[in-house]
């Protein structure tokens, strides 16, 4: 994750009075590159759409984060806890599905650490292009609406 | 070309679907909310629909419930695509006719193409694209086996079965057929009392005027008018037997879809007797109550029938096609026949002495271990259930049938009586018509044997561990011409010449005896395999695999 990223999600997690950063720097000093493991041969050449789609996602990750938006959270982090899975990315599934089951417990600030670790991830995945990930500062309503 | 409706808010799973669905040659669309989808329908209709769960707007179960009051939509298939495996939301899915969930996370268009194919049938090539070829929808009342995503797939059939159950409008019991069964079971049951609760069910009085009357009861006597005279005919020996029978009978013996009946309620008659024969020979069981026992404990069978006809003609359909019955019944409803039993029973409202022994029966056979820790009821019932099966009384002829272990009948004190498979079939069959109220072409025709006597001499070689109580040696006795068992390899007789064939358990017999007789082996014990072409089979062996042995035997008789 770049250091802009990173500083915009932690600001946002911070309004919400959680505390993640340390965890976050250490779940980047071991991460790997992370590549599509195994996909149905029917949506093989879907597999970049996925993967350019992505920053999109966490533009509404941090942009949920940021107002608080509870629901829109959980929609994304449902999405791609199913999306990920069909595109050969199961770690991703898991961390989308941890943060969901977290956000849906207790909000946001509790899901804070689920929803940087899975940004990590999400940022490790090989092609993924951070600076197509939409500003913070943007109105909620300039953000991509993939339709997650 | 059947059209196929992909609903998704995610463009990422929609559009990609939609395409492989297009390359196989279906007519696909998607969109992106509940609401296009129900004004797409209104407008063009669709073969099945992909449903995702959670949407924004209308969700999954929303738009699944505006389909279904759709007209002309009621029925119309719907497979749920989400990545969520949320169970109330699936079960509510299951409610509004649901049968099939694919999670996006381990998804496979193989999965979804072999329900598509079920449902909508194959798929045109995928060269020929054009019009909407309409309304090929696979009838409501279908049954489809899902396939793939085994755990899952099981643990929501699971899920959905033992919803219905709960669901299930059972028909209560009438206070007068309960009040029966509690004084019938009684050590203490008083004629007047029985009459006194009959007199207060017309219908049931009905009956046992007429069973009083029937032959199997009838005296030179002028015919029997009033309920007190029945009682009092049929008197205090048999009186619970008819009480219970008739009770019932009244209330449960309706059948349901694809039931054989007759052969239900000849294998409950069965169990019942048998039951009651065996607890008689032991001091202070209650044979009246153990009758009872046996009469119900298969009514979940019927409860099942009534109330998932398609579950159960789907189960019967792939125990046809070969499938162990108990693999089919977990395939189709996440669950064993067993285990559903303990479901039903607390529904039945039967009285806890009737339904705990059942319960511990069922129990004990669903963790495959009949072994039954001091309780004699339960041990009785698997007693008397394995002897039903193996003298052709039970409810498939596919039932294995081997011999009791000592451990399995520990608990029961006293040596239980010999029985004569002959006299059990006739007896169990004679009380049909009279309390089942069969046809008497009917009974008849269940009268005779369904699998053939042979003209074999068959030597019958087991070991210690096995009780004297063997229902493998009453489906000998009435499958062949004569058996005489031996209990120790090391005794078997001086010659083989009285002998046809041999049929052993896990035994060592001496290559000699092989080279003279064609030998069946059975294997007992866990983990072990019959290898093929081999003459060997697993315990319990199904009778007509026994049968089929006993029929290869005397072909090569007849030849030399």
């Amino acid at each position: 994750m770049n250091g802009q990223l990173r500083l915009q999600l932690e600001q946002a997690l911070s309004k919400t009075g959680a505390r993640v950063a340390v965890e976050t720097q250490v779940a980047e000093a071991d991460g790997e590159i992370i590549r599509c493991n195994g996909v149905d041969p029917d949506f093989l050449s879907h597999v970049d759409g996925f993967v350019a789609g992505l920053p999109q996602q966490v533009s509404r990750i941090v942009e949920s984060v940021r107002s608080q938006d509870v629901e829109t959270l959980r929609q994304t982090l449902h999405g791609i806890k199913g999306s990920a899975g069909m595109f050969g990315f199961p770690q991703i599934t898991a961390g989308a599905a941890s943060a969901e089951s977290r956000v849906k417990e207790g909000g946001v600030a509790l899901a804070a650490a689920e929803v940087l670790a899975l940004v990590e991830l999400i940022c490790r995945v090989e092609g993924f292009d951070d600076l197509k990930v939409a500003p913070i500062d943007r109105e909620s309503g300039d953000v991509p609406n993939t339709g997650c | 070309m059947s059209r196929i409706l992909v609903v998704d808010d995610m463009a990422m799973i929609r559009e990609p679907v939609v395409a492989a669905l297009k390359a196989k040659g279906y007519d696909a669309v998607g969109v992106p909310s509940g609401e296009e989808a129900m004004a797409y329908l209104e407008s063009a209709g669709a073969d099945v629909i992909l449903l995702d769960l959670v949407m924004p707007g209308m969700d999954g179960i929303a738009t699944l419930e505006a389909v279904r009051r759709l007209p002309g939509h009621e029925n119309t298939r719907v497979i749920l695509l989400t990545a969520s495996s949320d169970r109330e939301c699936i079960i509510h899915a299951a409610k509004l006719g649901v049968r099939d969930y694919l999670l996006k996370s381990c998804f496979i268009m193989k999965d979804l193409l072999d329900r598509l194919n079920k449902y909508a049938g194959p798929a045109a090539p995928p060269a020929v694209s054009g019009g909407h070829g309409g309304t090929s929808r696979a009838a409501a009342t279908e049954y489809a086996a899902p396939a793939g995503q085994d755990e899952k797939s099981r643990q929501l059939r699971r899920e959905v079965t033992l919803r219905r159950i709960s669901d299930a409008q059972i028909k209560a019991m009438p206070g007068a057929v309960g009040e029966l069964l509690s004084i019938t079971n009684s050590p203490r049951c008083d004629l007047s009392d029985v009459a006194a609760v009959l007199k207060r069910d017309p219908v049931l009085s009905m009956r046992m005027l007429r069973i009083a009357n029937s032959a199997a009861f009838a005296s030179a006597r002028a015919r029997i008018g009033t309920i007190d005279e029945a009682v009092r005919h049929i008197g205090l020996r048999e009186i619970h037997r008819v009480a219970a029978s008739v009770g019932i009978f009244e209330t449960f013996g309706g059948g349901g879809a694809g039931l054989d009946l007759l052969r239900t309620w000849q294998h409950s008659l069965a169990v019942g007797r048998l039951m009651e024969t065996l607890a008689k020979s032991i001091e202070g069981c209650e044979a009246g109550l153990a009758y009872t026992i046996g009469l119900c404990h298969d009514l979940p069978d019927i409860m099942l029938h009534q109330y998932l006809p398609e579950e159960s003609a789907a189960i019967n359909k792939l125990v046809g096609a070969g499938t162990p019955r108990r693999q089919a019944e977990v395939e189709v409803l996440g669950m064993s026949y067993a285990d559903t039993a303990k479901h039903w029973l607390p529904r039945l409202r039967l009285h806890s002495t009737i339904s705990n022994p059942i319960t511990a029966f069922f129990t004990a056979i669903a963790s495959g271990r009949p072994e039954f820790h001091g309780e004699m009821l339960p041990a009785l019932l698997h007693l008397s259930e394995s002897y039903a099966n193996a003298v052709m009384l039970g409810r498939c002829l596919q039932d294995g049938v081997g011999p009791i272990t000592k451990l399995e009948c520990h608990n029961i004190p006293g040596r239980l009586p010999a029985l004569d498979p002959q006299e059990v079939r006739q007896d169990a069959i004679s009380v049909l018509g009279l309390f089942g109220e069969f046809p008497a072409a009917d009974v008849k025709s269940a009268c005779d044997q369904p699998l053939p006597q042979s003209p074999v001499r068959v030597l019958y070689v087991r070991d210690g561990r096995f009780a004297d109580f063997d229902p493998l040696h009453a489906a000998l006795e009435l499958l062949s011409e004569r058996v005489t068992v031996v209990e120790d390899v090391r005794h078997l007789p001086p010659t083989m010449a009285a002998f046809d064939a041999v049929i052993e358990i896990d035994a060592q017999l001496p290559a000699s005896v092989r080279k003279q007789l064609p030998v069946l082996q059975l294997l007992s014990g866990e983990g072990k395999r019959a290898a093929p072409n081999s003459g060997q089979a697993l315990l319990p062996v199904p009778l007509k695999d026994v049968s089929a042995f006993l029929a290869q035997v005397e072909e090569s008789m007849a030849a030399v």
